[in-house]
């Protein structure tokens, strides 16, 4: 190692190890990143449905206007995470960039493209609608797929990781085992996470509104942002098994350690806030219909004739608190979540005409405070999945490839010249008189005096 | 332990282009923003002050285009960091291994820049409000004007450390390196130029597409304005140039050489080009609007022609090449290898100085007539239905495109040209093993 290298100390964060550092900057970023995703691919769907119904449009207008004005910060966060990444884990930031070249050109081909698109869909909302609603709708829909080619590809660079393959292919190593598996659960977990945000958001909004109208819109809001976040919160077991299952049979031993490991408490923190979510969102079903001073409604008299028994609600609470206690077993967990999930879609389902026809319903107490409570679980949840994923790997950064150990070595490549060109010293003190030849000049003819 | 790299099997060319053109893309549009910036928070300081509602409109434009500009600039910059991974990786993690800080704190700059320009924009409905909530909003673009500025110092080390490096294991001589404040100070005026000219050239674009004469009349205005601030910070571009190559000379003669007189010499002759087509234009400009103002000074009449054939015939001398045998094509047309004329001292140096004393007086002009040519909303008379005009803003603009263009090239390949992606630390060779195996 040339002796100028080895005075350079490794770059570290001060206070803080490396990973954390990372992780709170990509913690910060897919909170943004998350929303941004779900609200693009949700903004011109709901455009589409506000032919018919006005508040959809109004909804597709704000959800995009969210989306761009967190585009920058966003990003920023993101440019924080690479750059955090060269400094402090150099081998594992050249390893990925290296080895998906191809994919990361398509990609940003699809992501300028499509910030184009969307720029003219929100910033030229009215113009374009008002001379062809059809080409804003196309806008809408072509930002969308082409932002998930994006956030696609980027998915194939940090399942790669967890499994990585073994090939020269920079596209093949995007096909590895748990690439799919990772982009449909992270699509549907997107969609959890905006949809109780949503909620939670029109719930607080609804607390400090009191214009009927606002209220009106806002109440459509939660319970919009309610049916997408639960349709996506039931879907989730099933992706999540899928991809459990492939960790499982890919590298058996990180999913050991990510559900047996010293991180298990990471996987209770998870199924507590899973089994959160299903207990408010069925106390947000509760409210909607029953008193609205009371917060766990399921335990007052009056509710006894009503559909929907204690027995019912008993088990569905019995079922949440044994998914916590069964979280590191796979199976039970799995058999609990699968009654969860029929209950929570029984209750639902017996609910709807209370919840589509609810209205100034639910501006309640209950109802608001259920809402903003899904919204904040949604948030930890998604957060608590990262962190999971990341640990599976550790000690290594790329699983079976580098580890933490290698990272923290100096790297060879830096290069000082002077240590094996000693006249450039000289060349600064003798200044301007002096034009010494670097590796690549060659001067050659006259030099008259300029 | 190196690095885990496969050969990406293509000639370094591809590389050097791919970088190239994402470098001068993001750096294009950063230095916009930061201008853009700047003049931002003077336009709207102004309408704070006076309350004038063509300010107001014209800051409300400013935050628009701000808005528009931060978020292709935030994913110009990460194509920028993508790129250097993938085709520079042993430069590009040298260089981040010695400037880690100043990056961190210019995307810190960057993030906070764009926070402040979205509140800006957004929180809109507050600039008419009253007391405390209008400072609040003017306050928003104070802050995104300083993080931006804070931004360009941060990249400014990083830039100026590359041609003039400090020992690399000392932090303050790695930041303070020769060239780092005269680089900053020139970007600082530059950016000045580029976004001044770039918004009097939009301006232009929105006088001549204008369907009302109330529309025509406020571009027009704008144009001006915007003329006036490039303008006047081009004025300052030869001395504050002058400082930096004189850094450059006895930090790293061999780069000026390169620069001055070496193989890259025609670079320089085209940045003088483009400078005197610059204050050219930008006479012209002078001449017709300043003529057509209510309150044309009385000795404009005799200055202006002799101006403009000074400016024409300086501009022509400071163009002209020394080294002949350095220009591409010009064998061609001559064996010569040296040009007489285009010696430095003293035709360029007296050239630049005619250029600027000129430019200067001329500003100054245009200053004292700009009060008559309708810059006060009640005086907001148009000269009259004029495309040319805007036309010449149109062209100043492309210009200094150009020479933004030209200077960022010159600099970078002052480097390159002799082999170095950091000076003395670096080399284009080094980084062979990254496109071809060993």
């Amino acid at each position: 190692m040339p002796e100028a290298a080895t005075r350079i100390e490794p770059t570290t964060f001060p206070m803080l190890p490396s990973s954390t550092v990372i992780g709170l900057f990509s913690l910060l970023h897919i909170t943004f990143a998350s929303l941004a995703v779900a609200f693009i691919i949700l903004a011109p769907i709901f455009e589409w449905r506000g032919q018919a119904n006005r508040f959809y449009l109004e909804a597709a207008r704000s959800l995009t206007r969210f989306a761009m004005v967190t585009f920058s910060t966003s990003l920023v966060l993101a440019v924080f995470v690479v750059e955090l990444l060269i400094g402090l884990f150099p081998l594992t930031n050249s390893w990925i960039f290296n080895r998906f070249r191809y994919p990361i050109y398509f990609a940003c081909s699809a992501f300028v493209l499509g910030l184009l698109l969307l720029q003219a869909y929100h910033h030229f909302w009215e113009p374009i609608r008002r001379r062809n609603p059809g080409l804003h709708l196309t806008l809408g829909f072509g930002g969308a797929c082409l932002m998930l080619t994006w956030v696609a590809i980027l998915d194939g660079m940090g399942s790669s990781m967890l499994t990585p393959v073994e090939t020269s292919s920079p596209w093949e190593n995007l096909l590895n085992p748990t690439w799919i598996a990772l982009v449909i659960h992270r699509l549907f977990g997107d969609f959890v996470f905006a949809g109780f945000a949503l909620t939670g958001y029109a719930g607080w909004m609804l607390g400090r509104r009191e214009d009927p109208a606002e209220t009106l819109y806002y109440g459509s809001l939660l319970k919009t942002g309610f049916y997408i976040g639960t349709a996506a919160l039931f879907i989730q077991p099933a992706t999540g098994l899928l991809y459990a299952l492939r960790i499982q049979e890919a590298v058996p031993k990180a999913f050991h350690q990510a559900v047996q490991g010293r991180y298990q408490p990471l996987v209770y923190l998870q199924f507590t806030l899973v089994a959160l979510l299903f207990v408010e969102n069925h106390l947000l079903l509760n409210g909607a219909r029953t008193n609205p001073s009371a917060l766990l409604s399921a335990f007052e008299k009056k509710r006894l004739g009503q559909r929907g028994s204690l027995w019912g609600e008993g088990a569905l609470l019995l079922s949440a608190l044994l998914i916590v206690v069964f979280a590191a077993h796979p199976w039970p967990r799995r058999f609990f979540t699968l009654i969860l999930l029929a209950l929570s879609a029984y209750f639902l389902y017996l609910n709807r005409q209370n919840l589509s026809t609810a209205g100034a319903k639910l501006n309640r107490p209950t109802v608001r405070r259920s809402a903003v409570a899904l919204g904040i679980s949604g948030l930890l949840l998604y957060w608590t999945m990262g962190i999971i994923r990341e640990t599976a790997r550790r000690p290594d950064t790329v699983l079976g490839k580098i580890s933490l150990k290698e990272e923290a070595g100096a790297p060879k490549y830096f290069v000082d010249l002077r240590a094996v060109r000693p006249e450039t010293e000289s060349r600064a003190a003798g200044g301007a008189d002096q034009v010494p030849e670097g590796p690549g000049i060659h001067l050659s003819g006259p030099s008259p005096p300029h | 332990m190196s690095l885990p790299l496969e050969p990406l099997g293509l000639p370094m060319i591809w590389g050097r282009i791919a970088i190239g053109i994402c470098a001068i893309i993001h750096v294009l549009f950063a230095s916009f923003l930061v201008g853009t910036t700047l003049i931002g928070v003077g336009i709207s300081t102004v309408a704070y002050k006076t309350g004038l509602k063509q300010y107001a409109r014209l800051s409300r434009m400013i935050a628009f285009i701000l808005v528009l500009c931060t978020g292709t600039i935030a994913f110009m910059g990460v194509l920028l960091v993508f790129s250097l991974n993938i085709f520079w990786p042993r430069f590009w993690h040298t260089l981040f291994r010695i400037m880690f800080w100043p990056f961190l704190l210019e995307a810190g700059f960057f993030l906070g820049e764009a926070i402040f320009s979205y509140a800006w924009y957004y929180g809109w409905s507050w600039s008419g409000a009253v007391g405390l909530r209008r400072k609040l909003h003017l306050s928003f673009v104070w802050l995104a004007g300083g993080c931006s500025w804070a931004a360009m110092a941060m990249i400014d080390i990083t830039a100026s450390y590359m041609l003039t490096p400090g020992p690399p294991e000392s932090f303050w001589p790695r930041i303070f390196n020769p060239t780092y404040i005269p680089l900053d100070v020139h970007r600082f005026f530059g950016n000045l130029v580029w976004a001044g000219f770039a918004l009097a050239g939009i301006s232009a674009i929105g006088s001549l597409r204008a369907k009302g004469e109330e529309d025509r009349s406020h571009h027009q205005w704008a144009g001006r304005l915007f003329f006036a601030v490039g303008f006047g910070a081009l004025c300052a571009m030869p001395f504050l140039g002058f400082l930096y190559l004189r850094q450059i000379r006895y930090a790293q003669p061999q780069a000026f050489f390169t620069l001055m007189m070496g193989s890259r010499s025609w670079l320089f002759d085209l940045v003088a080009l483009l400078y005197g087509l610059l204050v050219v234009i930008g006479s012209f400009y002078i001449d017709k609007t300043v003529r057509a103002s209510e309150t044309l000074p009385s000795t404009f009449a005799g200055f202006m022609p002799v101006s403009l054939w000074a400016v024409i015939l300086a501009a022509i001398v400071f163009a002209l090449p020394y080294r002949l045998e350095h220009v591409p094509f010009i064998h061609r047309i001559t064996p010569a290898q040296i040009n007489p004329l285009g010696k430095m001292q003293p035709n360029k140096y007296l050239s630049a100085s005619t250029l600027v004393v000129f430019a200067l007086a001329g500003w100054i002009y245009f200053l004292a007539a700009f009060r008559g040519m309708g810059t006060r909303e009640e005086k907001a008379v148009p000269i009259r239905p004029d495309r040319r005009a805007p036309k010449l803003l149109i062209g100043l603009a492309v210009l200094s495109v150009l020479i933004y263009l030209a200077m960022g090239y010159s600099r970078e390949t002052a480097r390159a040209a002799n082999g170095y992606l950091i000076y003395d630390r670096v080399t284009l060779a080094q980084e062979g093993p990254t496109y071809h195996a060993r």
